[in-house]
């Protein structure tokens, strides 16, 4: 007879670097198996416990929560959930165990298991435990009066003695000890797996996990590692074999199990919103009716027209929200807001951001269609004006609690998140978690490392690789020349099979970006909660997915760097001496402001800066802010893959031409619903609103075929998506199947990667008013830009290039006029100048210093002076100088560097060690000691630049190099005039390169050079081909076709070189040739210099940015 | 066998495993503990890669 069994204690990848599998192949392994249940006991922690659950009850097998413990002395004991009493207990012994877990591992004292053992049964633990080292070390008696402990604190029918028997040596001795030991305390055994991985075949997996744990290589982590291959989930028949004499502890596995299943994770966690102050008698629902209508009379108190439609789609919206009982929900993100409001009326005071109706944050995403949201200041965005519709957000069947997600300035958010924590206090409120996973890159670096491949090697194969999955090395090595060989090499060949099997496992515990979730009983006994990186900020142990599941409401404060640009871009306006501006009372329909934008003329601003997008600004040429939300929406896989740019596109090409658009529609349904978007589907709504006109879907199965396809997709799912749609479509319409399949494909195409027309709409009111101040106040735009980096699609240096060629100055770092931050400098002029911050190597004290040292005592009259009244180190003061910053004192650069050298002899004085009470050497004129230096030329001002800014204002490197570049390679600015179909050559800094999913393996790379930005195309060929100096070069030549076409300037490339200053002249025709010869007498000539100039430059120039 | 002599395995005191070096020279190896008679004990392994047979030298 076959045995039966219950696994009850076992680790999934949730033990961080120790268990191997994800919890998903755990429980499916166990149900092949034919365990009864399983129990999930990872280390400290119940990070996948949800994960888990819910894995389990879908496939129908007993899932059982529990933890192992870590203790002070470094052991483990294992404890499980029998009753929502424990389950708390657990909770909190787990949030204890981290409470200190900046300074060391999560550990508690057994005291503290003992405080809380009430509805938990103990199980003694692995070879780890306390129980064990005694039996190996013959400390049988110290062994006796441990379980005569345990007994005492968690009761004779709540401790098992743990055995365990992976045919290690002592395994046998080990169980009769502990079996011996039991029966005198009178306590029962239990037999446990303490599997690690779901398959024998992950255990070299395992060891490296380990190796990686302990920051160490497998060679030497022998004594760390794990002694054989069998720590899996094992064949009941294996088991029955290995423990025959103990059948009790066997049928002890099934009766913990039984007494756990009283406890279910997906049911039994009792949580709650936190209740909302309504008045004595007052539903959440009435209070919430009473505050929308409040608001609706305020915002449409001048339209009657407006308010009797907004009435009625309240209504509705609450009648949904009465349903679901979701009114508690809309009033904790109404406090939030008023919280946020409050927070923003502290850090913006009386100054220029407070003027007008700035809110302090945004809503986006769909919530942004709800008329709730509206009314309670959660989105900016009318949804009657922008015709939103709600049924994304809010429908009769809708299964989830819906997400709102609310954008903040960076110091709005900042403080937000603290007035939370204070309104609702710390227990109640805590960050959401998520787990950066292993993709391609983490696993070369890491797996690599351990195998003790070469570390060049392993960092060239990581730079040169694709980001994404870490499954495919095998292909990746394929297209890499330089690895190709090495595929099936010793190591290599564990490299590949290792990454694949690691990829996609969770690595460490981080912050996701903004969720919070807040609750009415305290968090620490629902989820565990733990420090975060950042002073006092806490995390809950599960991510956002597992929070969905648990039902949690989710509050997003996400820290969106365009709303910290916009606040500051208005408080430079003002210190400026301009007046103020209040950005909700800006002209929309400016046409400068859509001039600029339709020539594609949006480096910096907000969604519309990127090189995809610029291509389609100046093909569709949005002229009001409802063709802006198109332009926000389209260019996204969802549009692009489900073939609706390019018609959109052509319409708008149409319409220019002829005064109107011609679209069609796949059946006349669907014209009300596509026509604002000539017949493509752009929006995540209209998905929703086809398959309801066309197939007769209600909103919440149109909701569920959405939300299956963005998810991962089953293959049954969909098909039985297709069957109801096509039935539907016949039904409703007398469609036939051919019709039906072509509208269902499109959909499919579309779903997984697309936005929603209200996120599009609140992300454009935000992109046209970053348009209109960069239009309007470039020079405050720019400034805001470079203090708010990083963010966007640019690199500092490419935005302030782009600000140079729009006529505004940078001016470098300079001690007597920069601040901290970048500002704006009113001189004969108006011009930037770069603040300390962006020097390399200078940090805030130091920038503070500087700044705070000059207010107080004045401009710094010498370099003595400098170093007299700022006492910086000598390393910052050598930066000041090499960069230039120190001009203002009368010497160059290097005179400055060898004025240093007299005045701070030796390195050491001037430490900040030292620095105490450090005196200057006798205060002696240095003239006499001065000597003759030659200046620094422009390449070693350049490099210089490069080096500790990132960027250059005074001049880049094609402008310096032009002079010894074949004459006729184009420059940028004048490809727009060149022939049609041209093949030509074109040198320049990568500054851009992107892969798109959407583009079948082609790239995009970004070229500039002294006057502008190029665009090049890469085919696949020639990318597989050259893809080291494509991934590698920064500094690159093309050679390739001009392609013109609707206004937009491409190149094809057809090769693709690392530029060298003495690069060889490309075969033209004859009469280019006799033109060449003739320049080529003209020109200056390469030397080595050059070379060796551009090879130090390619060593320190801004790296590209990298995007797919 | 033992120099050319049959000693009967009076009990299997122990069983264990190691599984190593996956990376360079992969070991697998069962190990068990015999009490032979008349009394002596040794350790003998089987390389689960070659399926041989080994005795374990002290």
């Amino acid at each position: 007879m076959t045995l039966e069994y219950a696994e009850l204690h076992c680790h999934t990848a949730y033990s961080f670097l120790d268990g191997a599998s994800q919890p998903n192949e755990m429980v499916e392994r166990a149900r092949a198996l034919g365990y009864r249940a399983i129990a999930v006991t990872d280390h400290d922690g119940l990070y996948g416990a949800m994960e888990f659950a819910q894995a389990a009850s879908r496939i129908g097998i007993q899932p059982i929560t529990g933890a192992e413990l870590t203790l002070d002395d470094g052991s483990h004991l294992t404890l499980l959930a029998e009753t929502v009493t424990g389950y708390a207990n657990l909770c909190r012994l787990i949030t204890e165990a981290h409470a200190n877990d900046r300074e060391r591992e999560p550990s508690l004292p057994l005291e503290a298991l003992e405080a809380r053992a009430s509805g938990l049964i103990l199980l003694t633990g692995c070879r780890q435990s306390q129980l064990v080292r005694a039996v190996d070390g013959g400390r049988l008696d110290e062994a006796r009066a441990l379980l005569e402990r345990y007994r005492e604190h968690w009761g004779a029918r709540n401790v098992f003695v743990e055995l365990q028997n992976h045919l290690v040596q002592g395994d046998r001795h080990r169980i009769r000890t502990l079996v011996k030991l039991a029966a005198e305390a009178g306590l029962p055994c239990v037999v446990t797996g303490d599997a690690h991985y779901h398959d024998a075949a992950l255990y070299r997996l395992q060891d490296v996990l380990v190796a990686i744990h302990h920051r160490t290589t497998l060679d030497a982590s022998h004594q760390l590692r794990r002694p054989n291959a069998e720590y899996f989930l094992q064949e009941r028949q294996t088991i029955a074999e290995r423990f025959r004499d103990q059948p009790e502890a066997l049928r002890n596995t099934l009766i913990i199990a039984e007494r756990c299943a009283a406890f279910d994770l997906t049911r039994d966690l009792n949580y709650r919103f936190p209740d909302a102050n309504t008045e004595p008698g007052e539903t959440t629902d009435d209070l919430l009716r009473r505050e929308t209508e409040r608001m609706l009379d305020v915002r449409y108190r001048d339209d009657p027209a407006m308010a009797a439609k907004a009435r009625a789609r309240l209504e509705g919206e609450l009648a949904l929200v009465q349903k679901h009982g979701l009114a508690g929900f809309f009033l904790i993100y109404h406090r939030i807001m008023e919280l946020a409001k409050e927070v923003a009326g502290e850090i913006r005071g009386r100054g220029p951001r407070s003027l007008g109706d700035l809110p302090p944050g945004r809503g986006r995403g769909s919530s942004v269609s709800s008329i709730i949201c509206y009314l309670l200041g959660l989105s900016h965005i009318d949804p009657l004006k922008y015709n939103l519709f709600v049924g994304r957000f809010l429908n009769d069947e809708m299964a989830s609690i819906p997400d709102i997600d609310l954008d903040f300035p960076r110091d709005i958010r900042a403080r937000l998140i603290e007035r939370v924590y204070d309104e609702y206090g710390h227990d109640h409120a805590a960050l959401v978690c998520a787990f950066p996973t292993y993709h391609a890159r983490s696993a070369i670096r890491e797996i690599g490392k351990v195998l003790g491949l070469p570390a060049s090697d392993l960092d060239r194969f990581a730079r040169l690789s694709e980001r994404g999955s870490a499954e495919h090395l095998d292909i990746e090595m394929e297209r890499l020349p330089e690895f190709r060989n090495r595929r099936d090499a010793p190591l290599w060949r564990e490299l590949i099979e290792l990454s694949e099997q690691i990829a996609g496992l969770p690595r460490h515990v981080s912050q996701h970006s903004g969720g919070m979730i807040i609750s009415s009983q305290p968090l620490n006994e629902i989820v565990p909660i733990q420090p975060a990186a950042m002073e006092n900020r806490f995390v809950c142990q599960w991510d956002k997915d597992s929070c969905n599941d648990a039902r949690f409401v989710k509050i997003d404060f996400l820290a969106l760097g365009m709303l910290s640009l916009v606040e500051e871009c208005l408080d430079l306006i003002v210190a400026n001496s301009k007046p103020p501006v209040d950005l909700s009372r800006i002209d929309f329909s400016d046409v400068a402001v859509y001039d600029m934008i339709g020539q594609g003329d949006t480096i910096g601003t907000f969604q519309i800066e990127s090189r995809a997008q610029i291509q389609t600004l100046v093909r569709t040429l949005p002229n009001c802010l409802e063709d802006l939300i198109v332009q926000v929406a389209i260019v996204r896989p969802g549009p692009i893959t489900g073939g609706a740019m390019n018609p959109y596109i052509r319409q708008r090409q149409l319409l220019r031409r002829w005064g109107r658009a011609r679209p069609t529609y796949d059946h006349p349904s669907l014209e009300p619903i596509l026509r604002e978007t000539y017949g493509g589907i752009l929006y995540q709504e209209q998905v929703l609103q086809v398959a309801e006109a066309l197939a007769g879907f209600s909103p919440g199965r149109a909701d569920a075929f959405r939300r299956t396809m963005s998810r991962k997709r089953s293959k049954e799912g969909m098909e039985s998506f297709w069957q109801a749609f096509r039935a539907g479509a016949e039904e409703k319409h007398g469609v036939d199947e051919e019709l039906a399949r072509k509208v269902f494909d499109k959909l499919l195409g579309f779903a997984a990667y697309g936005f929603p027309k209200s996120h599009a709409a609140a992300f454009a009111l935000l992109a046209y008013q970053s348009c209109w101040l960069k239009r309007y106040y470039p020079a405050e735009f720019c400034c805001a830009l470079l203090n708010n980096q990083p963010m966007g699609f640019y690199s500092p240096n490419v935005i302030v290039n782009d600000a140079q060629r729009h006529g505004i100055r940078v001016a470098p770092p300079d001690i007597n006029f920069s601040g901290v931050q970048c500002t704006v400098e009113e001189w004969k002029f108006e011009r930037i100048r770069i603040g300390f911050s962006f020097v390399d190597g200078i940090g805030e004290d130091a920038a503070n210093a500087l700044v705070r040292e000059r207010l107080q005592g004045g401009p710094y009259r010498s370099l003595r002076d400098l170093i007299r009244r700022t006492r910086l180190k000598r390393e910052v003061l050598e930066r000041l100088i090499l960069l230039g910053a120190c001009r203002s004192f009368g010497l160059h650069r290097r005179e400055l560097l060898w004025q240093l050298g007299l005045i701070i002899a030796d390195r050491r004085i001037g430490s900040r060690k030292q620095t105490d009470g450090w005196q200057l050497a006798l205060d002696l004129p240095t003239r006499q000691d001065m000597v003759e230096l030659p200046p620094m030329g422009e390449w070693d001002t350049l490099h210089a630049d490069y080096d500790l800014l990132k960027l250059s204002p005074d001049s880049h490197p094609l402008g310096l190099l032009r002079s010894v570049l074949p004459s006729h390679y184009v420059r940028a600015a004048d490809l727009p005039d060149q022939p049609n179909h041209r093949q030509l050559q074109i040198a320049g800094l990568v500054v851009c390169r992107q892969r798109p999913m959407t583009a079948k393996g082609m790239l995009f790379m970004l070229l500039e050079d002294e006057t502008g930005l190029a665009n090049i195309i890469v085919h696949p060929p020639l990318y597989n081909e050259r893809r080291m100096v494509v991934r590698g070069s920064p500094f690159v030549t093309i050679t390739g076709r001009l392609q013109l076409r609707d206004d937009t300037v491409n190149i094809v490339a057809s090769d693709i070189e690392t530029l060298d200053a003495s690069a060889p002249e490309p075969p033209t025709s004859p009469t280019v040739q006799s033109l060449l010869e003739q320049a080529s007498q003209l020109r200056t000539l390469p030397t080595e210099r050059d070379d060796e100039l551009l090879a130090q430059l390619r060593l320190t120039a801004p790296p590209a940015h990298d995007f797919r | 066998m033992r120099n050319g002599r049959r000693l009967a395995v009076m009990a299997v005191q122990e069983v264990w495993r190691i599984d190593d070096e996956w990376w360079r020279e992969p070991i697998s190896r069962r190990y068990y503990r015999l009490l032979l008679e008349p009394g002596s004990l040794c350790t003998i392994y089987h390389d689960l890669l070659h399926d041989s047979w080994y005795e374990q030298r002290a």
